[in-house]
């Protein structure tokens, strides 16, 4: 009996070394277990680094990036890499790294790594944008899908991005923070420019080469503001009715600064959009009111029943209210004759 | 027809379509429309039974309410507090929302066959 339970015993164990990888999806904790998946000859379709790797660590899983075919789609970075300040670069060494393969197989990468706020600044981002391009110029890649969050981008960096989506028609989804924008200085530069930048993006949705299907700009807080004005929303409303058939997913956080005209030309811009697919809008902390044109063409738009129109988040509307069985006035004339 | 000698009196009623009246009537009888969010809205009992009546007509089946309720206070975390909206009220909804939901399905499935 004790020899059938030491020979079980060591099938066990000879069964465990018999397979060294973690299994797959794997949340790496330590370089030996990220190592294990990007060397290994089992395809694994999930890795996140969820770890604070040293800068010899980044070196070595930078080299196994570079001729990787283990790891089939997404590559994360939690926020457990926490990048120390702007003299840190191993968040980029790796992305140039996957520049670097002759064939990328990720097609997803999440960049969720943290930044120490009070140690990094804008050229942080810059490098990180700049090590980004280089990858996505790369003929051989095929990334799909791109997730930045704790990494807020300036203005500048949206424009980037508009560019990118010109350049790159591979990429389906693109998730970013954008660093928030004073909510009541409308007539400021800042607001201006950042509009303008917005403006930018939202036009190369229209353009026939982009297929992106999911956007989602939300600011860096929850009450932050993301700087839309008139100019974005006439791209976007015009974006959506000349290039309907791609968008399917249009998440837009923190979107005070959007008034009646602007959610009329984008309710106006899906009801419009013909055979459109988009089916899942999320507008955030906007100002649609009662009895404004907003509501009336939001009104339209539900009625249309297009088909595709299948989820609507308004959370946080600030003057969306209700007031019983309609509000009434009195209008008194008095007219005199004498 | 009108007296030049005396003062004359008219009142009249304007009736105004309010935010969530139009929303509601929106989607009334719709098939499209599957979930609906008005999270923080200023929404009370007597809105919420507005949209319910619309719900019963159409195909929702998430219609999600809370006023000074969830709010997002840092990423997948909520903080709750009480609800503006009679919970009975809620309750209804959600039972509104299971049946679209079932419904929906059927639909789908019948449309498949």
């Amino acid at each position: 009996m004790h020899r059938l339970l030491l020979l079980a015993l060591l099938g066990t164990t000879v069964c465990a070394t018999a397979h060294p990888v973690p299994a797959c999806p794997y949340h790496a904790k330590d370089e030996t277990s990220a190592l294990a998946i990007l060397t290994s000859t089992t395809k694994c379709s999930f890795l996140s680094i969820s770890f604070n790797p040293t800068e010899s660590t980044i070196e070595n899983i930078a080299r196994a990036l570079k001729t990787t075919t283990s790891l089939t789609k997404s590559f994360y970075l939690s926020p457990d890499f926490v990048v120390a300040n702007d003299h840190d670069h191993r968040a980029t060494t790796l992305i140039r790294a996957m520049a670097e393969h002759p064939a990328l197989p990720i097609t997803q990468l999440g960049l969720w790594f943290e930044s120490k706020a009070s140690t990094t600044t804008r050229s942080s981002t810059d490098a990180l944008m700049a090590s980004l391009q280089t990858l996505l110029a790369t003929t051989t890649v095929r990334i799909k899908g791109i997730s930045i969050q704790n990494q807020a981008m300036d203005t500048s960096h949206v424009r980037v991005w508009a560019h990118i989506l010109q350049q790159y028609s591979k990429l389906r989804t693109l998730s970013l923070h954008l660093r928030s924008i004073e909510t009541n200085a409308t007539d400021s530069a800042a607001f201006q420019d950042r509009d303008a930048a917005i403006s930018l993006l939202c036009e190369t949705l229209g353009e026939k080469t982009t297929r992106l299907k999911s956007l989602t700009l939300e600011p860096d807080s929850v009450t932050g503001s993301l700087g839309v004005g008139p100019l974005s929303s006439q791209s976007l409303g015009h974006s959506l009715t000349t290039n309907p058939g791609t968008l399917v997913n249009l998440d837009l956080k923190g979107v005070f600064s959007w008034h009646s005209d602007d959610l009329t030309n984008i309710f106006n811009g899906i009801q419009h959009s013909g055979r459109g697919v988009l089916s899942r809008l999320v507008l955030t902390n906007t100002t649609l009111a009662s009895n404004t044109e907003a509501i009336e063409s939001l009104h339209r738009l539900l009625r249309s029943d297009n088909g595709f129109f299948s989820n609507l988040i308004l959370d946080d509307a600030s003057k969306l209210s209700y007031a019983g069985k309609g509000s009434f006035c009195f209008i008194v004339l008095l007219y005199c004759c004498s | 027809m009108f007296n030049r000698s005396c003062w004359s009196l008219f009142v009249v009623f304007l009736f105004f379509p309010t935010g969530v009246r139009r929303i509601a009537k929106g989607f009334y009888r719709t098939r499209t429309l599957k979930h609906l969010s008005l999270l923080n809205v200023k929404i009370k009992t007597d809105a919420a039974s507005v949209l319910l009546d619309s719900m019963t007509q159409s195909s929702i089946e998430t219609l999600l309410l809370r006023h000074d309720g969830l709010r997002l206070v840092e990423t997948y975390k909520y903080y709750q507090s009480i609800p503006n909206i009679d919970a009975k009220l809620l309750a209804q909804i959600d039972l509104v929302g299971k049946r679209n939901k079932m419904n929906n399905e059927r639909r789908d499935s019948m449309a498949e066959l």
